[in-house]
């Protein structure tokens, strides 16, 4: 099972979010615009590492856009659907 | 045919390994666009703002461009993973005046040179045409960045991995004031010799004028 806090260091890792903590992050904010402020090459680079690190691939941008609406619903799709 | 210019501003930064203290947090303050740039990125826009250029064409050169993002392309292909598309945006060799564009808002024309040993010779009389044509100051930036993992196994005989050379330049009606030899810079890659000849020509002189061959 992942943990919020480990999922917010391995984004914060694999977008390189220099001077951001873990703490700062809301875990209902959105990732995308005005929550995290990533944008569509973060989504792309986010698609690859869920399908590399936890085994996970959409089958349509419709559920990708749910998965990736927050923290917490990262979280929770990773934790039933992901290779842990 | 030659003509004459004067070099307005000058910069180099140089490292065994890495340029440290290139003041990234100062020069970009927003984390979201820093995040994504390259080592030659770093140090082109730390160059641009010791030499004080934020608007104006750019002739920016590199013999070896991104290696860091291309190490990391051929390295997801090796293992049979997706490419990155962070690297592959960042794997071109006009990603630094990409970024220092996007940085400084900066429409103006950007050339992007690559010639292996003669790169910098030509960013120079590229940067000279294009001054003479827009009749106005040009930044040219010449930069390697190979430090990479495992550089040591073809890399014998540039003994600073990161290094990079800038200077701005006008067209000018004045006599040309400074000679400058050819020399040899050891341990640098030969990439950029061209650009310290004249830099060291015309280190510590106000008003230095060169012709340079167009």
């Amino acid at each position: 099972m992942i943990t919020t806090e480990r999922l917010k260091s391995e984004l914060i890792e694999l977008f390189n979010l220099e001077g951001v903590n873990a703490g700062e992050i809301a875990e209902d904010a959105p990732l995308f615009h005005e929550g995290l402020g990533l944008d569509s090459v973060d989504a792309i680079e986010l698609t690859i590492f869920l399908d590399n690190e936890y085994g996970i691939v959409f089958s349509n941008i419709a559920e990708s856009e749910k998965v990736f609406a927050s923290i917490r619903a990262l979280q929770d799709y990773i934790n039933i659907h992901g290779k842990l | 045919m030659k003509m004459n210019f004067m070099i307005k501003a000058m910069a180099k930064v140089t490292a065994a390994e890495s340029c440290e203290n290139l003041d990234e947090k100062r020069i970009v303050p927003m984390m979201m666009l820093r995040r994504r740039l390259t080592r030659s990125a770093r140090i082109m826009v730390y160059l641009a703002d010791r030499c004080g250029f934020s608007e104006g064409p750019v002739v920016y050169g590199s013999a070896y461009g991104e290696m860091q993002a291309t190490a990391d392309i051929v390295g997801a292909i090796a293992a049979k993973e997706a490419i990155s598309p962070t690297a592959f945006q960042n794997s071109v060799y006009n990603t630094a005046p990409s970024y220092f564009s996007l940085l400084h808002k900066n429409r103006e024309e950007m050339i992007t040179v690559s010639s292996g040993d003669a790169t910098s010779a030509n960013v120079l009389q590229t940067g000279a045409l294009q001054a003479l044509i827009k009749g106005r100051e040009v930044l040219l930036v010449c930069s390697e960045a190979i430090n990479i993992p495992n550089i040591d196994e073809v890399n014998s005989c540039t003994e600073y991995l990161e290094s990079g050379v800038a200077l701005t330049l006008v067209p000018t009606e004045a006599e040309a004031n400074t000679e400058v030899p050819k020399k040899e810079h050891k341990g640098y890659a030969p990439s950029l010799w061209a650009m310290l000849d004249l830099l060291d020509a015309c280190e510590g002189r106000s008003g230095c004028v060169v012709a340079l061959e167009l």
